[in-house]
């Protein structure tokens, strides 16, 4: 089951959302939302006006659930693929202490913003919830 | 089965040729067949062979994320298992990797495996505040 935010083209996808809200009861632990973005032309990634606008309202949403960016990689270009080739502009990675503070977001003062300016500069999106006890601790050796 | 992209290719290798070559990131999203992931057979087997061919190559695993669930969808909507991150030292080196026995036989695992995939060629200057 899925509900559509205030931006009609962001959908939550509820089954998860009620997967969240268990984990945060019983046995709550931290989580990492991976977010692959294309942006619209709009936005003009990534010195657009837009999107540095709106990476300073998502900062300050995740600052307000006390979660961390960890990493915002530019995407460079796709050399495979298993289905369909879909195009990405970046991948962020945010790091939150618990479900329960991720959850919290929805009471943001930003959120409103935060979605009426994805609405401009999203083409398209996914985000990956992953286990966050064990965040990536990149060693190149 | 895995497809690649002829025309990302071709970038990398006028990358590698530039004189300006640099470092990459590749990440790995996967979905496996069913029955196959975290404890399969041909999948504990794919993950060997990977690990034989990033030895043999310059090239380094830096994560593994197992993927718990999917928050939100604007578009085409693929759920993933798993999402990996290999860096390379350079576009080269990731080309020279390809020459490898193991390149072919990791590739041959992998169609084994994969129910859905894309691969993500990065650039990895924000992970160094990682290290």
């Amino acid at each position: 089951m899925s509900v559509l935010t205030n931006n009609m083209n962001d959908t939550i996808n509820m089954s998860d959302r009620a997967i969240m809200e268990e984990i945060a009861k019983t046995g709550d632990h931290p989580v990492l939302m991976i977010n692959q973005n294309l942006y619209t032309a709009k936005a003009d990634f990534p010195n657009g006006k837009l999107y540095k606008k709106w990476r300073e309202i998502n900062k300050k949403m995740i600052e307000y659930a006390n979660g961390k960016v960890i990493w915002t990689i530019p995407v460079r270009g796709q050399l495979l693929y298993n289905g369909d080739c879909q195009a990405l502009s970046e991948i962020l990675a945010f790091w939150y202490p618990s479900h329960k503070a991720f959850l919290s977001m929805k009471d943001a003062p930003y959120r409103e913003e935060n979605f009426a300016i994805r609405k401009e500069i999203i083409e398209y999106a996914i985000i990956h919830r992953c286990d966050g006890r064990n965040p990536p601790r990149v060693t190149k050796n | 089965m895995d497809k690649r992209n002829d025309i990302d290719l071709e970038k990398m290798k006028q990358i590698a040729a530039s004189g300006k070559d640099e470092s990459l990131l590749m990440l790995n999203l996967n979905r496996y067949i069913a029955g196959e992931y975290p404890n399969g057979e041909n999948y504990t087997k794919w993950r060997e062979v990977n690990k034989q061919m990033l030895d043999n190559s310059e090239g380094k695993l830096l994560f593994v994320l197992p993927v718990r669930g999917q928050r939100l969808s604007n578009g085409i909507s693929e759920q993933l298992d798993e999402i990996i991150g290999f860096w390379y030292p350079s576009h080269q080196s990731f080309l020279d990797m390809t020459s490898l026995d193991l390149f072919k036989r990791n590739g041959e695992l992998r169609n084994q495996i994969i129910d859905w995939a894309a691969v993500y060629r990065c650039d990895p200057s924000d992970l160094a505040k990682l290290t």
